[in-house]
């Protein structure tokens, strides 16, 4: 009587062992195949995003500004563009963060360092926590990339060294390149896969020497950073930008492009025409998104212009190699 | 003790109570001043700030000197209230109209009342009178608009002649003189003051890019200064702004809201001086004098000279490398 009791609780035990082993693998193996199914960026057909109305656009009197420090705009499910408040800095950067599967890609980390006025790292945490809700993932990497090597771009990127699980690209041109894979620097196009999201990555000096542009083939946006956006173009080497600028035409008439995006607005609405370098409102800015319009127009410029000095053209100035803080104050 | 002495006692209180209403300005030796502390400065955040709008500081008993927060308009100019038996002067207006963000007319109100209180006297009428035309010292003037017992000078001489007698303003006992100094702005005036021996030159000459538009009538200010200043003992010149840092010829950007170690307000006359020796040098040609304490600029735009680099006239777009 006793080892039948036993050996029918061993058989109980046994199968539910069995069975909670069982029922686990048929999660897990249901849970992956739908992580699989959940994201795909295919390159065919265009992934649409919207862009704001109205970026924040600091404020007459800065003391005075109420917007957040860190605007958040989700473009689309995978796509987030950020700014920094002009009331901090006047830079008003932009700042990109792509999702792939189980990872993400923060570019630039903005002008300010400190996490008390500009808390850029709490805003990526936020959004990459809500996004791994939605998305029904979770602990994805980050890493934490840079367009160039300019303080306007990766002051906070020191908020981001004690994250776990993240992979910092590094501040340093060897660095940058080793992470990209690109050993013949610029002329290389290399493709970078951000979790299943194919992202095609090239040199684009001649604003600073380490620049890079990345083309997404599932949005069909082409980011330009510092090299190429509506406002003062300040370019140190001149041949290299003219080459930057006709290679991203030659990417635009390979690949299909939705806009260009980039880092910063300086232009006002009327053509030709900047907001003076250090102005912290602008209250009727025009979009931060380009148009493959205005690239033909650079690179017709590329064709006229041969000496050092400062160019108008309708969206955006040239400066060529003119110091950045000189300025057509009267 | 007879009544006869506590009479006399009694009138002697009663003449002395009514003396005090009464400054003398008419000293011999100058006021004493006070500058033994820092000007607000701004923030590396400007949202974050949370110095005051309006930092008031009181150079003596009759004389106060108040900053416009850098957070609120990056030009922080400065203004200053002077005081005499009859009348008060506000000494520009600062570079915000609106009185949320730059509570001009309530500070002034508060530092006036507090002083006619402490010295037993009615509020006194107020000239509000910018030295220049330039927006950071006249956009807070419409605060007063609708204020009682205040006199409006905007800057042009028919405005100005309407209060000044032998260009002097004459504020009951404490007497300025006034000297046109064109040069920089052509509506720029300065005022000299005998009692406190102060020197209020305006957006004409403080520590800062000093863009010359008119070269001889600038020359010539700079030199009507100079005689005043050969005649009359001036201890402070205080100007209307300040754009440089405390290092000898390194000025800041163009706009810049946050500005630690800046160089502090006041000049004395042997800038004047060197600043006509630089005049005299520069002697209308195109150029950029580089002083410890100030810039002098001829024939270029305000921006034509800014932070980090050392000289810079249109020409240098030759040089190939810029770094």
């Amino acid at each position: 009587m006793k080892s039948i009791n036993k050996r029918r609780e061993a058989l109980q035990t046994t199968a539910g062992i069995m069975l909670v082993a069982s029922s686990l693998l048929v999660f897990d193996v249901a849970f992956s195949a739908f992580e699989d199914a959940s994201l795909s960026f295919p390159l065919e057909g265009r992934a649409v995003g919207e862009f704001p109305d109205q970026w924040i656009h600091g404020s007459k009197s800065a003391m005075d500004n109420t917007d957040p420090a860190v605007q958040i705009h989700a473009y689309n499910d995978h796509t987030y563009i950020l700014r920094e408040n002009k009331a901090i800095n006047y830079e008003g950067a932009f700042m990109y963060l792509f999702f792939g599967n189980g990872v993400a890609m923060l570019i630039d980390q903005g002008s300010t360092s400190s996490p008390a006025l500009f808390p850029l790292r709490e805003a990526v945490d936020e959004i990459i926590l809500e996004w791994e809700t939605r998305h029904n993932q979770s602990n994805i990497e980050l890493i934490v990339a840079n367009s160039h090597l300019h303080g306007d771009h990766y002051a906070a990127w020191n908020q981001f060294v004690d994250r776990p699980n993240t992979v910092m690209v590094g501040l340093t041109h060897e660095e940058m390149m080793a992470f990209w894979k690109i050993d013949n620097y610029p002329q290389q196009i290399v493709t970078y896969d951000l979790g299943g999201r194919e992202l095609v990555v090239t040199g684009t000096p001649g604003h600073q020497g380490s620049e890079l542009a990345i083309y997404d083939g599932w949005t069909d946006l082409l980011y330009t950073g510092d090299m190429f956006y509506r406002g003062r173009l300040y370019l140190d080497d001149w041949d290299a930008w003219v080459s930057s600028i006709r290679k991203l035409r030659s990417i635009a008439d390979q690949n299909p492009v939705a806009h260009l995006v980039n880092n910063h607005i300086e232009m006002t609405r009327e053509p030709g025409v900047d907001y003076p370098i250090g102005t912290t409102w602008q209250p009727n800015e025009p979009p931060m998104q380009m148009t493959l319009n205005m690239l033909d127009q650079a690179v017709e410029a590329t064709y006229e212009i041969e000496n050092p000095g400062i160019y108008h053209y309708d969206d955006f100035l040239i400066y060529n190699q003119v110091p950045w803080a000189y300025t057509t104050d009267p | 003790m007879g009544i006869k002495h506590v009479l006399l006692v009694f009138l002697i209180m009663l003449i002395s109570t009514s003396l005090l209403a009464q400054v003398d300005f008419e000293s011999d030796t100058p006021a004493p001043g006070n500058l033994r502390f820092t000007w607000i400065h701004g923030s590396v955040s400007a949202m974050a700030n949370t110095d005051v709008r309006i930092q008031v500081h009181r150079y003596n008993e009759h004389t106060y000197m108040l900053r416009q927060n850098p957070a609120t308009h990056w030009e922080a100019p400065f203004m200053y209230l002077l005081m005499g038996n009859q009348r008060a002067v506000l000494l520009d207006t600062g570079a915000t109209e609106e009185a949320e963000y730059f509570p001009l007319r309530q500070v002034v109100d508060g530092v006036l009342q507090r002083w006619a209180y402490a010295q037993g006297v009615d509020m006194p009428e107020l000239v509000v009178m910018p030295l220049g035309s330039d927006q950071s010292q006249n956009a807070g003037i419409g605060q007063f608009s609708d204020r009682p017992n205040t006199i409006l000078v905007t800057p042009d001489a028919d405005s100005r002649g309407s209060v000044l007698e032998n260009e002097l303003l004459d504020l009951g006992g404490r007497v300025l003189q006034v000297l046109p100094t064109p040069g920089l702005d052509s509506a720029a005036v300065s005022l000299y003051d005998a009692w406190a021996e102060l020197l209020f030159t305006g957006n004409a000459f403080y520590p800062g890019r000093l863009v010359i538009r008119d070269f001889p009538a600038y020359r010539t200010s700079l030199q009507a200064l100079v005689d005043l200043t050969a005649s009359q003992s001036v201890s402070n010149i205080f100007g209307g702004r300040i754009e440089m840092t405390e290092h000898p010829g390194l000025d800041y950007r163009l706009r810049a809201n946050y500005r630690p170690d800046e160089r502090v307000l006041q000049l004395q006359t042997q800038h004047l001086e060197s600043a006509l020796l630089a005049v005299t040098l520069i002697n209308g040609a195109t150029d950029i004098r580089i002083m410890d304490d100030f810039i002098l600029m001829h024939g270029v735009g305000r921006g034509a000279r800014d932070w980090g680099y050392p000289v810079f006239i249109p020409e240098a777009f030759q040089n190939v490398n810029t770094r």
